[in-house]
Parts: C-alpha cells; sequence; structure tokens
C-alpha cells in the first residue's frame, strides 16, 4: 500500500517540482508570478500529438512541441506579461497571466476538442509497471523522474556555470547594477519565460501516457507546483525540487489515508500556514542558518 | 449646497433614477434576477476595487470571502431561524476576520504573497465546501428587516441597488479621505509613504479587512437572492470574475467596478451562443484591457481630459520669480547657538554592515534647530546609508538614534515620520496617482485623527480636519512656488518640480528635522540656487534642523553652518565651511592623492 503511495507521489511530486523550478526561475529573473504555466503543461501533450499526426516520429514530435511551447511562452511574454508590467506594475502581469491561462484553457478546444487524449508512454507498453520498494512503478514513472532530474541539473550547471545563467543571476539579484554591465532585463525576463515554458512542456508531454493529454488538470497541477514553489522557498532552485516532491508524497499519503479532498484541504492549509510562519520557505531557513 | 457638492451627487442620483426607472418600466423576472446578481457582485467589486484600484494589493479568492458569508448566513437563518441582519452581521464579521489573517500573512513579505495568500484561501474554501458540505444548504429564506420582507424580485432587486449606491458613495468618501490618500501613496511607492508617516502593516491590513468586509455583504445578501447556498457559486472562477469586473469598469474610478459587474453580468446575455468561447473571451479580455486599457471602461472621459491637457504642457516655470527673491541673509556665517540647545537629532556610535562591507563604521552627528548641517564624501561614502539609519528605513547594527532627547533607535519609518523627522529621496518620489495637493496633504498624514469610517461617512470632525489640512497643505505649495499647479496629478510634475513638492510634502509634517538627499542632483545651476534658498529659508524662519548630502560642495558649503565628511563609512572630518575647505585630509579623500 505504501509502495504505491510513494510511487505516484514521487512521480506526481517529480510534476510540481518541474512547474516549481518554472515559477522560481521566472520569478527571481523578473519578480513576476505567471500562473500560465499550469495551462502551458496541460496542453503539451496535445501539441506534441498534433506534430505525431502530422507524420513526424514521436521523438521529434515531441522535440518540435518543446520548440513551439518555448516560442509560445515567448510569444505571451512580449504580447501580455511585458506591457502589463509597464501598465500595472506588480498586480498587471498576475491578471494577464490568468488571462493567458484562460486562453489556453478554453481556446484549446477549438483546436482539439473537448476531450482529453491517450499518449503513448515513452517505451514499452502503455501500464507497463514495474515492482520497485514495495509498490507497482509505472515504467513511464522513472522516465519522469529521470526527466525532471536531468533538467534541474542542467539549470543548476546553466546558472552557476554559463555567463549567461551568471548574466540572469546578477539580473535578478539587481537589476539596474546588471544593467550597467550590459545585461538586458527584458531580454532575461523573456529568456526566463522561455526556459520556464520549456521545462513545464517537457513535464507535460512527459506527464501525458499517465494523466492523458490535454486533461483539465492544469489549474491543479498550476497551483500545486505553487504550494510546491512556496514550501521550497520561492528564491531557491534545490527549494523547489524538494517542495515538489514533498507535496507530492505528502498529498499522495494525505489521499491514501483520507480522500483527493482531504488531502487538498490540508495542502492549501499548510500553504497559508507557511506563508505565515515561514514566508521565505523551508530551504531559506536552512541557507540562511548555515550563514 | 456648493457646486461640488452637486457633483458628488450626479453619479449616485443617475443610478437611482435608473434603478427606480427600470423598476416601473419592468415587469420581467428574469431581468430582476439579473439586475439584482449585476448588484450584488457590484458589492463584492466594490470592495475588490478599493484593494485593487486604491492600494495596488490584489486578491485571488475573494470568492472566498463572498461563500463564507453566504454559508453563515444560510446556516443562521435557515437552520437556527436567526434573523437576516444578525446572521448577515456574523457572516461580514467572519468574512473580514479572514481577511485579517490573510493580510497579516501577506504582510510577512513584500512582493506578491497577498496574491498567494488569497489564492490558496479561495481554493482552500472552495474544497472545503466541495467536500464537507456537498449536501449545500437550501430554502435560504428572504431577507426580513425588521418584520419587512423582500421577497418579491422586485423588492430585492431595489434594496440590493440602495446598498450598491451606499457602497459607491462610502469607498468614493473612503478614497478622497485621509485613508484614501494613505492608500494611494502605499500603491504609488511604499518607501516615500512609510518616510511620510504611514503605518504600512496598518494600511494594508485595514484596506484587506475592509475589501474582504465588502465580500461578505455580498455574499449575505447572495444566500437570500438564490435561495440556497452550494460550492459551486463560489470557485475561483468567480474570483477572476469579480476581478474582470473591477479591470473592465475601471480600478481607479469608484464608479468602475460598478459598471464592471453591470458589463459582466448583462453583456454574455445577448452572447448565448457564444456561450462556450465565454471563457476564452474572458482571457482575451483582461489581457487586452490591462495592456491597452489600464484604467478601464470609466478611464475614457478621463483620458481624453488629459489629451486635451497635454497640449499645453506643464513647465518648470513658476507664474513669476518672485517666490524666490534672495535671501537678505548672509550664507551659513553665524551659526545658531548651539551649545545650551538639545539637539534636533542626535546620533551616536553607528555601525552598519552589508555582508562584508562596513558601510558605516562608529558614527556620531549632532543636528541643532536651526542650523544647516551638510553631509559630504565621496560616491559610497555612506551618506545615503545614514539617512536610511536615521530615519527607520535600515536598522543601524550598533548605536543610537534620538530626537530631542526621545530615544528612537530601532524604530519603523512611520514612527520617525510621527515625532517630526521628515525627508527627501535621491531620487525624487512622489506619489504619482495624487495631485500635487494632495501628496502635500499625505505630509500631515500623522498629525490627522480621521479614521477610515469616519472619512467614509465624511463626519462633520472629519470634513473640518480635511479643510484645515487642505488649507495648511495649500500654504506649503504656496511657499515651494508649486500653488498653480495644485490639481495637476503628480506625474505631470517635471523633476525640479517634484523635489519642490517632496520639500511641500515635508513641511506638512510640521518636522523638527529635515534630512535632504541630494535635493540639486540633475537640477541646471539657477535652479539649484532657487532650491537653495528655498531650504535656507525653511530652516531659519521655522527654526528647523536640516541635513544636506549634496554633491555640489559650493552649494553645500555655502548653506551650512556646519560640515560632517564621511569617507568609506567613518567621519573623517567635522568642522565650518571654512575649516573643511582647508582640511587636508577631506581635500585628499576629494582628490585621492595620499595624503
Amino acid at each position: 500500500m505504501s509502495g504505491q503511495l510513494l510511487s505516484s507521489g514521487v512521480t506526481f511530486g517529480a510534476i510540481y517540482a518541474m512547474v516549481a523550478l518554472g515559477y522560481h526561475l521566472i520569478f527571481v529573473s523578473s519578480g513576476i508570478l505567471n500562473f500560465a504555466l499550469g495551462e502551458q503543461l496541460a496542453i503539451a501533450g496535445l501539441i506534441a500529438l498534433s506534430f505525431h499526426e502530422m507524420g513526424l516520429p514521436m521523438p521529434i514530435a515531441i522535440l518540435a512541441a518543446l520548440i513551439t511551447g518555448s516560442l509560445v511562452g515567448l510569444v505571451y511574454e512580449r504580447l501580455a506579461l511585458a506591457p502589463a508590467e509597464r501598465s500595472l506594475p506588480g498586480a498587471g502581469p498576475i491578471i494577464t497571466s490568468i488571462g493567458v491561462a484562460l486562453i489556453f484553457t478554453h481556446g484549446r478546444t477549438l483546436i482539439w476538442g473537448p476531450n482529453p487524449k491517450a499518449f503513448p508512454p515513452f517505451s514499452g507498453e502503455s501500464n507497463a509497471a514495474v515492482d520497485f520498494l514495495g509498490g507497482r512503478w509505472l515504467v513511464q514513472s522513472f522516465w519522469v523522474i529521470g526527466i525532471v532530474a536531468v533538467m534541474t541539473a542542467a539549470l543548476l550547471l546553466f546558472l552557476r556555470r554559463t555567463y549567461l545563467g551568471r548574466q540572469w543571476r546578477a539580473a535578478a539579484q539587481n537589476p539596474v547594477g546588471a544593467q550597467l554591465c550590459g545585461v538586458n532585463p527584458a531580454a532575461v525576463t523573456a529568456g526566463s519565460v522561455m526556459v520556464a515554458s520549456f521545462l513545464v512542456t517537457l513535464g507535460g508531454i512527459a506527464i501525458a501516457p499517465i494523466v492523458l493529454a490535454g486533461g483539465f488538470y492544469g489549474l491543479t497541477f498550476g497551483v500545486k507546483g505553487f504550494v510546491a514553489a512556496i514550501l521550497g522557498g520561492f528564491e531557491s532552485t534545490g527549494g523547489a525540487i524538494v517542495g515538489g516532491m514533498t507535496i507530492g508524497i505528502l498529498e499522495s499519503f494525505l489521499a491514501g489515508q483520507l480522500s483527493n479532498a482531504h488531502a487538498d484541504i490540508i495542502l492549501f492549509a499548510v500553504l497559508i500556514l507557511m506563508l505565515i510562519v515561514r514566508p521565505k520557505g523551508l530551504i531559506a531557513v536552512r541557507e540562511a542558518a548555515r550563514a | 449646497m456648493t457646486r461640488r457638492n452637486l457633483q458628488l451627487l450626479v453619479v449616485p442620483g443617475l443610478l437611482l433614477a435608473v434603478v427606480l426607472g427600470f423598476s416601473l418600466v419592468t415587469d420581467s423576472l428574469y431581468r430582476y434576477q439579473l439586475g439584482t446578481l449585476a448588484g450584488i457582485y457590484a458589492v463584492a467589486a466594490v470592495g475588490l476595487g478599493l484593494l485593487l484600484g486604491g492600494s495596488g494589493q490584489i486578491s485571488l479568492g475573494h470568492a472566498g470571502f463572498v461563500g463564507a458569508a453566504a454559508w453563515a448566513v444560510g446556516v443562521f437563518t435557515r437552520e437556527q431561524g436567526w434573523p437576516w441582519l444578525l446572521a448577515a452581521a456574523v457572516g461580514i464579521i467572519i468574512a473580514t476576520l479572514v481577511g485579517v489573517v490573510l493580510g497579516y500573512a501577506a504582510l510577512r513579505l513584500e512582493g506578491h504573497y497577498l496574491a498567494l495568500a488569497t489564492l490558496a484561501f479561495g481554493l482552500l474554501f472552495f474544497e472545503f465546501m466541495d467536500t464537507y458540505l456537498t449536501a449545500g444548504i437550501y430554502g435560504v429564506p428572504a431577507i426580513d428587516i425588521f418584520g419587512f420582507e423582500f421577497k418579491s424580485a422586485k423588492a430585492l432587486f431595489i434594496a440590493v441597488w440602495i446598498i450598491v449606491i451606499l457602497c459607491y458613495i462610502g469607498s468614493r468618501a473612503m478614497l478622497t479621505s485621509r485613508f484614501g490618500r494613505a492608500l494611494a501613496a502605499l500603491r504609488d511607492d511604499p518607501l516615500a509613504a512609510s518616510s511620510t508617516g504611514v503605518n504600512l502593516a496598518r494600511t494594508k491590513i485595514t484596506v484587506f479587512a475592509i475589501s474582504a468586509a465588502l465580500g461578505g455583504l455580498a455574499g449575505a445578501l447572495f444566500a437570500p437572492y438564490q435561495a440556497s447556498v452550494t460550492d459551486s457559486s463560489f470557485g475561483f472562477f468567480l474570483s477572476v470574475n469579480l476581478l474582470m469586473m473591477v479591470i473592465i469598469g475601471g480600478m481607479r474610478s469608484p464608479a468602475g467596478p460598478i459598471v464592471g459587474a453591470l458589463f459582466l453580468v448583462i453583456v454574455p446575455e445577448f452572447g448565448r451562443q457564444w456561450e462556450e468561447y465565454r471563457l476564452l473571451g474572458y482571457g482575451i479580455a483582461l489581457v487586452a484591457v490591462i495592456v491597452l486599457f489600464p484604467g478601464g471602461i470609466t478611464s475614457i472621459g478621463e483620458r481624453l481630459r488629459r489629451r486635451a491637457v497635454a497640449v499645453d504642457p506643464v513647465t518648470a516655470a513658476s507664474p513669476d520669480g518672485a517666490e524666490f527673491e534672495h535671501a537678505a541673509e548672509p550664507h551659513g556665517a553665524s551659526a545658531p547657538q548651539e551649545a545650551a540647545a538639545t539637539p534636533a537629532l542626535s546620533v551616536a556610535g553607528i555601525c552598519k554592515r552589508f555582508g562584508g562591507l562596513e558601510a558605516l563604521v562608529d558614527v556620531d552627528l549632532n543636528v541643532y534647530p536651526g542650523e544647516i548641517h551638510a553631509l559630504i564624501g565621496p560616491n559610497g561614502a555612506g551618506k545615503t546609508t545614514l539617512f536610511n539609519c536615521v530615519s527607520g528605513v535600515d536598522m543601524p547594527d550598533s548605536g543610537t538614534v534620538t530626537m530631542g532627547g526621545l530615544e528612537m533607535t530601532g524604530k519603523p519609518a512611520h514612527t520617525f515620520a510621527q515625532k517630526g523627522l521628515m525627508r527627501t529621496f535621491q531620487h525624487a518620489r512622489v506619489f504619482g496617482g495624487l495631485s500635487v495637493l494632495e501628496n502635500v496633504m499625505v505630509g500631515s498624514h500623522s498629525a490627522m485623527r480621521t479614521d477610515p469610517l469616519r472619512g467614509m461617512l465624511r463626519t462633520p470632525a472629519a470634513r473640518k480636519e480635511e479643510r484645515a489640512i487642505s488649507d495648511l497643505a495649500m500654504g506649503h505649495l504656496e511657499a515651494v512656488g508649486l500653488l498653480h499647479l495644485q490639481s495637476r496629478p503628480a506625474d505631470e510634475l517635471t523633476l525640479a518640480d517634484e523635489r519642490r513638492l517632496e520639500i511641500a510634502r515635508c513641511l506638512a509634517g510640521d518636522p523638527s528635522i529635515l534630512l535632504f538627499d541630494e535635493p540639486a542632483a540633475g537640477l541646471g545651476d539657477a535652479e539649484a540656487a532657487e532650491l537653495g534658498e528655498l531650504i535656507l529659508r525653511i530652516c531659519r524662519r521655522q527654526n528647523i534642523g536640516v541635513v544636506l548630502i549634496e554633491h555640489h560642495l559650493e552649494m553645500a558649503l555655502g548653506l551650512a553652518n556646519r560640515v560632517t565628511v564621511l569617507d568609506f563609512g567613518e567621519v573623517i572630518a567635522r568642522g565650518t565651511p571654512d575649516e573643511i575647505r582647508n582640511n587636508e585630509t577631506v581635500v585628499a579623500a576629494y582628490i585621492g592623492t595620499a595624503a
């Protein structure tokens, strides 16, 4: 029983972590909260399926979907987020990102119809599973976990080791100073939304074989990702991963013991409590203690 | 009755006429129900408008407040048999208390945490209803006020819209009162607001509580309107819908949310065949309005006005040069007697570190009433950090700050302002959304007594105080030469005028200590000279202790009675301007040679 709960908790936790990484990335580089990420995740599988139906082999179709997803991010950042930050700083981009989320949720029926679609697993038969740690694990779960691990490592390397990544962190810490050193803050914001879009698109495709492509779970993933980001501390890269895993496993076990709805109530209550007692997140608290 | 008072009656009168006219010509139950629903949403939207337009904060969970009160009214009237008024009061109190708790949560960090906390609350409430109150509450009785039952759709419609009109009048009065100015100050520039005496934490929690209370009122009306309370009415969609109403109608105008509520309830009725695209349309509208028309429908008139005014640009020049006749007294020659007096501001042993950087090391500074004390030093010497430490913006690591013998170390910025320390900023910080006159009136914030409730009710005492403060503010505007621009929005001012406005705002705080952070930066020589005269006059006439950070060395030394020189966070010299001119250490620090 508990092995089973662990398997689904870790799988979903990995996706929450991916969404939390997206929020974190955009937030630290521009101070913007982007509520559209969850819905972007929900339509990711549909985009890949469309490319596949055009005759592209699946891996290429997924690649095309990732590029498309990133470009969609660039487009709405330029059209909806950046101008909103100019016309109504702070609240503006929050509101327009909700608008973008509504467009994704309700506009996709125009293209793909109202029903979610089955998505083939990355390897093996659909629902292929193995025994591991006392539970049945879907083979796709390992894909999900592996992808999230690789992406996290890549992101950390990018932020810490590359010139561009250091520019981003500089822009996040001191926008004016970074600008004086030749960093273009508009490019950093646009880039961060693109990378976050890439991450949630990849996450959405990886989870699609498990939850179907294009289901109405955008708000759920979007909000759980938020709870994860808050738990880990919005400004910590590692915190997003720890937060996501914690939320995924906690949710899975609560839902197993009680029910899904009770699990949600407890999670949201935890979020409000966290905001009151530990607004900088669990990880940030530890980092502060070390400093 | 003055012309202004008559103008104030236009919108409520018009609304009332439309409501009564509507009820004379229509007998359609459907139209009454639609109109009532628009009115109920309008009440909640007015509350959200105060929060979003008034203070710049955002709530993504207002449906939770509406739902909590509706649920309370449903339970208490249906199951406990309470009268509606009592149940409504309890419902509104519950919503308000939740609002206070969430407002407190959001205070802990700057930025968007209120958005997150409210989102979590809205979802929590919905899940809670969905899980524990799945059955819903049915058969909620009609509103019953002292035996009069609002049973017919028409009676409820009229009652709801009278409440909407009262909410409109109240929110409009509140926005133009002391509290409304504090909200706008908080929205436009929190740092300047707190340094001007506005208690940010209290203001934020208060506006959030008021906003939640209006959400609660809407919920208390919703339960009897619907005659039932079910979870599906209060989901995330309602929160977004209310947000839409405020934004489409116009968040900066008290009528905006009402216009938005009518628009969003009525317009979709004409496009029923497009129902499935409604939310898609909402999404597009949210983006389009914020990006293209951030002021919403009600701002169209204001836009046209600004365009018409823009033909005649505001210039920096005063109508006549008379205000800046040269002061007769010689500059800085005779220092006022300071030996006997208590310093207006006394700083002892202040240290401040930023990580490994020692920004201030054991700095002492005494400023006496009626003297100008120049604080000079190369870039990065710690001058602005010292200002921040002695005005409550930054907390010194050690050392003490006293004002006129009063221990002030570690107090928040608004307390410093209340005790008579006012400051300007290196980059002029004015409240762009307020008029020039209102900016100055914010300076009197801590001297005023009117609370949000009295401001809303416009009690005689509140009106009297408002007039007195407004007269005082005009006096200060005259002193700095800005009286002719009093009703202009502050964001239309030139840099030179923004600095004068900052000074007028400082004067409105009736200061004993004034801190000027590079007041001449970015000004031409003539403007800088005028500003110097002004500072000198203020200091002498009102016996205010002035601390002046200035890179324009001749201006600083010309105005000052005494000078303190900082370099790398340490005091390297003090004395009269002449002593400083001849001090080798100072010259070395400025020119950069090894002494």
